[in-house]
């Protein structure tokens, strides 16, 4: 069963002779546990499908289904809660809170929802992105790696029907790059983690199932990898 | 703890600088605040204990009542406590009387006490029955069911609204400017799935965090500053003898209300400050918030600037120019909060002088005196002479003005503009004259050129007038002033004989009369000596020499000039010595009391003196409290301006820019919005005393000289000069912290 589904997804900004389309009506599913990966030239859109996807954006036409709901027939709150609940983002530049420990940023979507810290939930997750030593400390204590792996455990911590990470290793060197898609791929096996990943780098994209290319907006090319 | 609410403390403790400069925005507003409302409270409380010490605690004392009208009067439903004491009166015949000291219900009709009164003394020829007015005001008990502890109470609601009104402004300023710090926090909290809700949340917590801890502070402060001023007050006022007379003075009111009132005024005012900015906040979507993407939507004509400033600042004025036009939120209310400043101080200011100007021309320094005769030139003469012969009492006679009065002046002397208004009185009025001796050295300063003419010289004064019509006043000129012109005064005609006496145009006189003074115009003046009337009542006044005053009443016997009263102003070595020993020595003589009053002029000046400097004291400190609150948002804004841009300043670094060019580029922002807000404050000052002037000067009766309008450009030097300095100050503390930036680190940081 098809775990993501996206329909004729259009984006386009401005009106008139200055209308831009950053999406042209992108069309495809992605099934549970598939490790996706996107490429694209810069501007080419795939940073605009991965925001539509993640629903922070709203798309001009078309629809996005995850795990059986269509996101963009909720309201903003039903939104941002089904957000909470059911999607993980990854951002290029890490987007932790500053002011919040490792372990606080980890469970952000958990105390947004009022719920209890699970223990043994947060213990995991520590373990798993290497930072059982770091959880006390602010992001600014922590190196790019590590703050990058803070919120690739946000994205996990409510196990969630999706993860889309933006150019997650975009800012790191090669070293903190492999610690980084060695990490969600870990994710993605161990606990068989749907994940879109948005790259422009060949090699981390030879390590996905699938690959989608991207060029002006719409899908160019769509080819399993093995 | 909820994240929320942790992630917001968070964030205040992080821009501790910010949210200090916050906390005492409120502070202060919650001070002043409770500071007025707690005044308005000890006001209340010292009328009350003085009208209960001056009279007693009651609010109708019945006199001369009957054991049975006093049951009935005890028994009555508005009565809350009654007290019967024998009675010197009795109105109801034979048999003990009592008089019945009565407390009413509070908010009772003063109807129905009246009604009450009527009813008790029902049958009986006459009656007394006092009423204790202040006490019953206080207790809400009058007419028209607005007492006047409503009144105060409606002054104090005004000046906490004008107050909670401009704290709004300041402090919502300083939310905005947290809640677009907080963007990106907002951003991430969203793509992460927090709600809109869970943001508004976050900047209302904000705001209820920051309301706990300031609204103790503030009210301390403001129960400190009441304290301190009730100390300051009281000796002020007990100096001059404006209070204490009852052995009663202000104290602090500690009333709960005060507190109440205040804590619900600052919570109020902080909230409706708070709701913009935090719907705001939750309503921004998601992907603007993680972006950021605002500066990138900036259009260029918003951004434009001119060639001049190249020419005249250099490329780092044009720099300074495009980040303030970038940032117009954030300039205008920096702005705004700096033009507050200004025009509450130049307002305070020009109230101030005005009022001083105008009280105080009324005192004549030589002058600690005043005495005042009524009736005919014999009863000046026999007060002078009883005076004169009391040595001991130690004072001399300076001036005197008499006030005589003489009939009709020739139509010619008369305006248009007068005799549009006289004829739209409905019936034709020609004023009497006054005239107004004074000594002939004083006379001489007025008129030196007077000494050549001969006859009696005289000078015009109240050149204009005030006039209430159509809803307003105007002022117009009412006299012709033609120096050599000759006025004939004539006699009073009784309405009988108006009908005989007509003007003959080729005479230049009123035929059918012969007696009259004649007085020649030889100067006017806007600016009459000491206790000559200013304002223009509908009758000329002029001034004449006293010698000939002496001359006109000597020589016709039984003239047309009729003196009406004098005036005579003192220097005493001591004014209470003097107005204590000029009363005895009056009455040793015979005159009745009924004709002459004396003043003591120079307590009464200490005691205008003291409501002055009270009224500057309190204007200057409202003002300056107020302007605090302004100068701290206008703090946060641009010290905030400088931590946000960071970023923007290594980028100028990178790109080869100077210290001293960045130096240049910041000092040029801090005196444009020293200009900005200059040329707001500046018209809106002068304005606002303009307007001061034009309501304070304009009502006829007005009997003081106030000086013509002059627009008060030395305090606004002043308040632009501390504008000024305050905004240089605050840009050169963000430099300072600016020292040790490094380049690649504040390029690669993310702004959070």
């Amino acid at each position: 069963m098809a775990i993501l589904q996206v329909k004729g997804l259009t984006k386009t900004y401005g009106k008139g002779d200055a209308q831009v389309t950053a999406l042209g009506g992108v069309s495809f599913s992605v099934e549970k546990g598939e490790f996706l990966a996107i490429m694209g030239a810069s501007g080419s859109g795939k940073s605009t499908l991965m925001h539509l996807i993640g629903g922070v954006d709203r798309p001009t036409a078309g629809s996005v289904t995850v795990d059986g709901n269509e996101i963009y027939a909720l309201n903003e709150s039903e939104l941002a809660i089904f957000r909470r609940r059911h999607i993980g983002l990854v951002y290029q530049f890490y987007n932790l809170i500053p002011t919040l420990t490792a372990e606080e940023n980890i469970m952000l979507p958990r105390l947004l929802d009022n719920r209890k810290a699970d223990e043994s939930k947060l213990r995991a997750i520590l373990e798993t992105t290497g930072l059982t030593d770091r959880a006390r400390h602010l992001p600014s204590e922590l190196s790019g790696g590590q703050q990058q792996r803070v919120s690739i455990g946000r994205a996990l911590v409510n196990d969630p029907a999706l993860i889309l990470a933006d150019e997650p290793t975009g800012n790191l060197d090669s070293r903190g790059s492999r610690e980084i898609v060695d990490l969600l791929k870990l994710s993605n096996k161990r606990y068989n983690q749907t994940l879109l990943i948005i790259t422009h780098d060949e090699a981390i994209a030879l390590e996905a199932d699938r690959v989608i290319v991207i060029s002006d907006g719409v899908i160019v090319r769509d080819e399993a990898v093995r | 703890m909820n994240i929320i609410y942790k992630l917001t403390l968070r964030h205040l403790l992080m821009n501790r600088a910010r949210t200090l400069v916050t906390l005492l925005g409120i502070v202060l507003s919650v001070a002043t605040v409770c500071a007025v409302a707690g005044y308005m409270h000890a006001y209340i409380d010292y009328a009350y204990r003085n009208a209960q010490a001056q009279y007693g605690d009651w609010h109708i004392r019945f006199c001369g009542l009957s054991e049975e009208a006093a049951n009935r009067l005890t028994k009555s439903g508005i009565v809350e406590s009654a007290r019967a004491e024998p009675s010197e009166y009795s109105f109801f015949g034979e048999g003990e009387a009592f008089d019945v000291y009565i407390r009413l219900i509070p908010g009772t009709d003063a109807g129905e006490a009246y009604a009450l009164e009527q009813d008790i003394y029902e049958g009986t020829e006459r009656h007394i029955a006092d009423y204790n007015g202040v006490l019953m005001a206080l207790d809400g008990i009058s007419y028209d069911d607005f007492g006047l502890r409503k009144s105060v109470y409606a002054l104090a609601a005004a000046l906490i609204a004008v107050i909670a009104g401009s704290s709004a402004v300041v402090i919502a300023n300083a939310f905005n400017i947290s809640a677009a710090d907080r963007v990106r926090q907002f951003g991430i909290l969203k793509s992460v799935g927090g709600t809109g809700r869970q943001i508004m949340r976050a900047v209302l917590f904000e705001a209820l965090a920051l309301s706990l801890a300031a609204i103790p502070l503030g009210a301390a402060a403001g129960m400190g500053l009441q304290a301190g001023s009730v100390i300051a007050l009281n000796r002020i006022m007990t100096g001059v003898g404006l209070i204490g007379k009852n052995g009663v003075v202000l104290r602090m009111a500690w009333h709960p209300a005060v507190l109440a009132v205040t804590a619900a005024v600052a919570l109020l005012t902080v909230f409706l400050s708070a709701w913009r900015p935090a719907r705001r906040a939750a309503k921004m979507p998601a992907i603007e918030a993680i972006r950021q993407t605002r500066d990138i939507y900036i259009r260029k004509h918003e951004t434009k600037t001119s060639p001049l400033t190249q020419r005249l600042f250099g490329f780092e004025g044009v720099l300074a120019v495009k980040s303030l036009k970038r940032g117009k939120g954030k300039h205008r209310a920096a702005v705004v909060s700096l033009t507050v400043g200004i025009v509450l101080f130049v307002s305070v200011y020009s109230f101030v002088r005005l009022m001083k100007q105008s009280v105080m021309s009324y005192y004549d320094e030589k002058y600690n005196a005043a005495l005042t005769v009524y009736g005919g030139a014999d009863r000046q003469d026999a007060v002078n002479a009883a005076l004169s012969e009391r040595g001991d009492i130690g004072f001399v006679f300076w001036k005197y003005i008499y006030l005589l009065q003489a009939d009709y002046m020739p139509p010619s002397f008369y305006t248009e503009e007068y005799n549009e208004w006289n004829g739209s009185l409905g019936y034709v009025s020609f004023g009497s004259v006054r005239l107004n001796a004074v000594p002939d050295a004083d006379f001489a300063l007025l008129a030196p050129e007077s000494a050549g003419i001969g006859g009696i010289p005289a000078v015009l004064i109240n050149t204009t007038g005030d006039i209430w019509s159509k809803g307003r006043y105007t002022s117009f000129t009412p006299y012709n002033m033609t120096p050599g012109e000759v006025l004939r005064l004539y006699e009073n005609i009784v309405p009988d004989e108006w009908g005989s006496v007509t003007w003959d145009p080729v005479t230049g006189e009123y035929a059918g009369y012969d007696e009259y003074v004649s007085v020649t115009l030889v100067a006017e003046t806007a600016r009459p000596p000491a206790g000559a009337p200013y304002s223009w009542n509908g009758t000329p006044s002029v001034l004449i020499r006293d010698s000939d005053y002496r001359l006109l009443t000597g020589i016709y016997a039984g003239s047309p000039v009729y003196v009406a009263r004098g005036d005579f102003l003192v220097t005493a070595a001591d004014a209470d010595i003097f107005c204590e020993e000029a009363e005895k020595a009056l009455s040793a003589a015979g005159v009745d009391s009924a004709y002459f009053s004396i003043r003591n002029l120079g307590q009464q000046r200490r005691q205008d003196a003291a409501i002055i400097l009270i009224v500057s004291l309190a204007g200057y400190g409202f003002a300056a409290l107020l302007s605090l609150i302004a100068a701290t948002s206008a703090a946060a804004t641009l010290s905030t301006g400088m931590a946000l841009r960071r970023r923007e300043f290594a980028v100028l670094y990178a790109a080869g820019m100077t210290g001293g060019g960045l130096n240049k580029m910041l000092n040029l922002e801090s005196l444009f919005y020293t200009l900005n807000s200059i040329a707001f404050g500046m018209p809106l000052g002068i304005a606002v005393s303009y307007a001061l002037h034009a309501i304070i000067t304009r009502p006829a009766g007005v009997s003081a000289y106030v000086p013509p309008y002059a627009p008060p450009l030395a305090p606004l030097a002043i308040a632009a000069g501390a504008a000024g300095l305050m905004t240089f100050a605050i840009t050169a503390a963000g430099k300072r912290r600016l020292r040790g930036l490094s380049i690649a680190e504040a390029i690669k940081s993310e702004v959070t």
